[in-house]
Parts: structure tokens; sequence; C-alpha cells
């Protein structure tokens, strides 16, 4: 018997008119996850998301919620509830009218509802705010009402589409927190939509990031930060220096790319590369050391300090290597600041490891 | 007129206009009223004071040949309430509350439809539900007469003609006529408000009801209704109060025989010469209307409420 997924999309397509929205899309959610869709603006995340909702239908593939098929069940059928990006909150019913509102259309008995609606207010630390209508709460206590009227259902899987996305910087920070550690109370399976890369590093146990209506990349943080398999990822999970270049030879471990004649890197290799190829050669700023002693395992290239920008916790330097390529490093400012000891146009070497270069065929 | 002249003048208009401007910083309530005179004297003029002048004529003794004499009574009002009267007008409160719940029962689905089309086809749409109105009242009334008349209107040549039928329908000269007319006349001012309420519902509100496990049904008992009642209220105000009112209509499409209570004043004012019945039927009518206004208001302001 195949094992039995949360959720399960089987070759997802939505077209709307000549507009590709998502494009044969393929993932399983094991139960109890949380699980984040990652990707800019317009990127499909959303409507996949509304997909699984049933505010849509595919135009290809199969939707599977508990092992069971959605087909063209619509949205009040499906054993899913959602936490709208402005929370939808019905603004003529008081925050206990709206939190009921699911189970009532359920035919759940009145005393079972107060029950549930109480305990579901505490969880979210909303108790004696029920007779207070959604304008006359901050954003942050809508948000927790909209959280609370989903969860009252006691649904198999939450839908998040930007839940903290109105929310200003501090209290995202604490709600983020807040949401994973409910998520790991209640033990429901979240889909948690974002373009906050930050967010889905903190709370997901895995991402997936998507652009363009496709599914690029499948895995836990660490997975889709350190080794990410396109330059769209890199790029869009942190920051990434990038160097055009050519592979000029390899083996099953190491592939060696040329910069210019004499600047030379080596990575992990991939199946997928042939010499001769173009490529884009991509290294965190985080991972580069500066005039560090020479290492087996290490890319050691020259440069001169082009720009040092403090930034408190960190110090950045831009580096200018040979062929005029600028390489930004971050440094941690441990002890004193490292741009006591790097100024502008000083001989610098920066160095780091095989293992954090990716290398991407243009 | 030497220059020296025009400089001196035109130092003491700005001096004035300078103490003007002054005055009016100096007291910002004044510069108020001031800007609200035009609107305030008209408002006074063609609106205040002929409601007055209403309330005192029917009041008073009727004049031989129109007008009045100044002799206190309240005669015309015990008048009204005689069953003729009354019962014409117990009718028009009848036949305008059926205008307004056809307009409504036509106006709402009309109104959701025109406002979950895209935002283009929607402007075409209200722009198609308010051309009729570029067309006099009077003749589009005459239109539906030329339709709907006994013998010779178009429905009942076309259908004797056809042989459906041997005998015309009545569709002229009763009620049935005059409802016709009035829903005619007045669906426009019902579709609007509510299309103005449902435009501005979100629809992601839709969406979380049916997340919600509530069926089409349930979101609009729910969701959709409650929210467009401001909507509701005030197109229902709108047709309820001219409907009452309504003369031309009856006029034409009553074909004489089916009256309105705004037949009956103008009446009374054209051919009976009987002003003060006329003012006392006028004022009645007022408080009724000033009755369903209230009405309307005391349910805004429990909208407006939500709205906080």
């Amino acid at each position: 018997m195949p094992e039995e997924f949360a959720v399960e999309l089987k070759g997802v397509a939505k077209k709307f008119g000549a507009v590709t929205a998502v494009n044969d899309v393929s993932l399983q959610i094991k139960d109890g996850e949380f699980f984040s869709l990652l990707g800019p603006s317009g990127c499909g995340k959303t409507t996949t998301l509304r997909l699984i909702a049933g505010f849509e239908l595919p135009t290809k593939g199969e939707i599977y919620i508990g092992g069971r098929s959605q087909g063209y069940l619509p949205a009040y059928r499906r054993p899913v509830n959602t936490v709208f990006q402005h929370y939808a909150l019905f603004p003529h019913m008081t925050v206990l009218e709206n939190v009921s509102f699911g189970l009532e259309m359920q035919g759940v008995a009145k005393g079972d509802i107060q029950t549930r609606v109480g305990e579901v207010l505490r969880l979210v630390h909303l108790t004696g705010m029920e007779d207070r209508r959604p304008k006359q709460l901050s954003g942050g206590q809508q948000q927790r009402v909209a959280l609370a009227r989903a969860l009252v259902n006691h649904p198999k899987v939450l839908l998040l589409d930007e839940p903290l996305g109105a929310l200003d910087l501090k209290l995202r920070k604490a709600m983020q927190v807040e949401l994973k550690s409910l998520q790991e109370q209640v033990g429901i399976t979240f889909i948690y939509v974002t373009h906050d890369q930050e967010e889905a590093l903190t709370m997901s146990d895995r991402i997936g990031v998507m652009n363009q209506g496709k599914l690029l990349q499948l895995g836990t943080a660490q997975e889709v930060y350190e080794s990410p398999q396109s330059r769209f990822v890199s790029d869009f999970i942190g920051e990434t220096n990038y160097l055009a270049g050519r592979v000029a030879s390899m083996d099953d471990d190491m592939v060696e790319v040329v910069i210019e004649p004499e600047i030379r890197v080596q990575a992990t290799s991939q199946p997928d590369l042939r010499p001769g190829q173009n490529v884009t050669v991509a290294v965190r700023p985080e991972k580069i050391l500066l005039n560090s002693e020479a290492r087996q395992d290490f890319n050691r290239v020259t440069g001169v300090v082009a720009g040092v920008v403090y930034t408190g916790s960190t110090t950045s330097f831009d580096i200018r290597l040979a062929n005029g390529d600028v390489i930004t490093v971050r440094t941690q400012n441990v002890g004193l600041s490292t741009s006591n000891y790097y100024h502008p146009n000083d001989e610098i070497t920066i160095s780091w490891p095989f293992a954090a270069t990716r290398v991407f065929i243009d | 007129m030497s220059l020296r002249t025009l400089e001196s003048v035109n130092r003491f208009i700005n001096q004035r206009s300078e103490s003007l401007l002054q005055k009016m910083r100096q007291f910002p309530s004044l510069t108020a009223w001031l800007l609200l005179l035009p609107a305030l004297s008209w408002l006074i003029i063609f609106f205040v004071a002929p409601l007055f002048i209403v309330l005192a004529y029917s009041f008073l003794e009727r004049g031989t040949y129109g007008g009045v004499t100044w002799q206190f009574t309240t005669e015309n009002f015990a008048r009204v309430f005689d069953p003729l009267y009354l019962k014409t007008f117990l009718r028009s409160v009848y036949i305008a509350i059926v205008t307004t719940v056809v307009c409504l029962l036509l106006g709402f689905p009309l109104a959701y439809y025109i406002s979950t089309r895209p935002p283009r086809r929607r402007n075409t749409l209200l722009l198609a539900l308010m051309i009729p109105f570029w067309t006099n009242f009077l003749i589009r009334t005459y239109a539906w007469l030329t339709i709907l008349r006994t013998n010779t209107g178009l429905i009942n040549v076309s259908l004797i003609s056809l042989g459906i039928l041997d005998k015309p329908l009545p569709l002229f000269g009763n009620d049935f006529a005059i409802l016709l007319g009035l829903v005619y006349g007045w669906l426009p001012v019902m579709v609007l408000p509510i299309y103005a309420a449902l435009e501005r519902l979100d629809r992601s509100l839709i969406e979380a009801a049916n997340d919600l496990y509530a069926p089409g049904s349930r979101v609009f008992l729910r969701i959709i209704w409650p929210l467009s009642l401001p909507g509701v209220v005030a197109g229902s105000m709108l047709v309820f109060i001219p409907a009452l009112g309504a003369f031309v209509t009856p006029a034409i499409l009553g074909g004489g025989k089916s009256l309105m209570i705004g037949n009956i004043i103008s009446n009374q004012f054209l051919a009976a010469h009987d002003w003060p019945f006329g003012s006392a039927l006028s004022t009645l009518m007022m408080g009724l209307m000033l009755f369903a206004t209230l009405v309307y208001f005391r349910s805004t302001r429990r909208g407006e409420e939500i709205e906080k």
C-alpha cells in the first residue's frame, strides 16, 4: 500500500486563459508537516494553495487530501481551512460569531461549539474578546481571530496565504515563533505561502521554491539554502556572488572552472557538467574568509578592497578581482569590527571551501 | 483718470480685501456661513418656505376659486380619514410596497450580476441601465400606453391577429398597468445602491464562508445579504417614496379609473380648487415618508457601526 500523505499533488496545472499560473506541479506533504511554498509574487504559489482549498479547479492533474482525490469537490466540502492574506473576517459578526461560523455550518451541537470556541480562543490568547467586532481589533488580534476561525474546525490541513504579510516587522517576528509552536501543539499539517525567504527558513520543516508556475526545488531549509539547484533558487534565497566561467576539467568528485586564465575555482562535481561548458559559479558572502591561511580544500583568489560597509553585527567588503568582477564578503563582527582591519585599496586574499561553491549551467 | 488716482484706488481695494481676509481668518465660522449662504438661501426659499406654506394651508379654509381664507380649521385632516380617501391612500401604500418588493426581487440579482462582471463590463452594463433616463419619463410612460392599451395596444393586437387570443387581455387601466409602469420607471434606482454595496463587498469573504463549509445558499443568507442590507434599504427608500407619490404613471396607465393618492392631490389643486385639503393630504404623505426615512437612517446607522 502506498504511503498516505496529508496532501499530494500529481502533475497539477492551472491556466487562466493563455496564462499558465501553475505548471505541472507534483509534491507530497507529510502528515503534521510545516510546509512552505516560497517564491516571488506571481510565481503561482497562491494559486497552488487555492487549488488545494478548492477555490480554483485544476486544468490538469489530481489533488489528494488525506489520500482522497478531490476532483471537482467544492471548497465547502474539503477537509481543509484557510487563513487568508487579509484575514477576510466577517465584518458584521463578532469574534465569537466569526469563530463559531464553521462549526455552525457543519451542524455541530450548540454546547460543543461553545466548548471548542472557548478552547481555541484560549489557544490564540483572545479570551475576553468574544464580543468585539473585527474593526475593533488590532492587526495582530485580527490575525489570531482568522487563525482561530480556521483551527476550531480541526482541519486535516491548514492553508495559510501570507498570513503575516500585513503585520509590522516586530509583530511578524513574534507571530512567526508563535505560529510555529502553535503548529507543533495542534499537530495539524500547515501549508504556508510566503514570499519572505527568512520566514520560510525560520518556520518550515520543508520548503518548496516556486517560480513562473514551476516547483523548482523541494527540501529542508538547509538543503535549499546550502545546495540550491538553480541560479534562481540561490538568488531568491539569501545573497550570492556570481562568477561567469567555463568548465576546464572534471572527474567524478571535482570540477574545475576557469573564470580568467589566472582565476580558477573548484567545486563538487555534478553529473550533468561537460568540459567546455559555460557555467556560473556561485558562492555566498558569509562563506568567504579574508586573508586566512591556505587550505587544501579551499579556493583562493586575490583582489583589492573596493568598499567597506559596516552594518552593526556584520561588515560587508566588496573585493575587486583582477578581471574586474566584484565579490561581496560578509564577516561577523566578533570582538572589534572587522572594518578596522581592512581598508579600501588593501591587497587581500579571499578563500572559501570547495563544498560551498555551486556551479550552475548557463 | 490719472495714474495717481488709479494707484490710490488700487491701494484702497487691496487694503479692503486684506482686512476682509483678516476678518475671515479671525472668524472661521463666519467664513463658513458666508460660503454656505447661496446654498442655504436656495434651500430656504425653494424648499423650507414652501413646506411651511403647505403645512399652514392645511390648517386653513378653502377659498372659492382656489387659494385660502385665513380661518383656522382642522376640518381638512378630518376629511383625510374619510373612507373614500383613506381607501385610495392605503391602496397607494399597497402599490408602493408591491412596486418596491418587485423592484427588489428583480434588482438584486441584476445588481449582483453586474457587480461580479469584470470592471469594464460593469461600466457598460451600468450605462445600459441608465440610458432610459435620457428620455423624458412622460414619453416613456406613453410608450407603455401604446404597448398595453386594451384594443389598440401592441400586445393585444398581435396576440389577437395571431389567433392566440380572441378577447384582449386586461393589461391597461388597472393596478397591473400602474405597477408595471412604476417598476419599469424605478428599477434602476433600486439597482444602483445595491450595486454599490455589492461592489464594495470583499470577494474573499465569500471564499472564507465557502472555506468554512457554507454552501452558496448559506453564503448568501449569512454574508452577502446582511452586508448588502444598507444598499437594499437605500434602494427600497428611493423606490418607495416616489412610487407612493406617483401621479403621472397612474394618470396615464391607470386609464383614469385606477387612481393613487398623487392624482387626488393634484386634482385638489388643479381641478377641485381645494388647496387646503390638497395640503392636508400632502402633509400626511410627507409624514409617512418622513417615517420611512427615519427607519432608513436607523438602519444605516447600524450599518455604519458595523463598518467601524
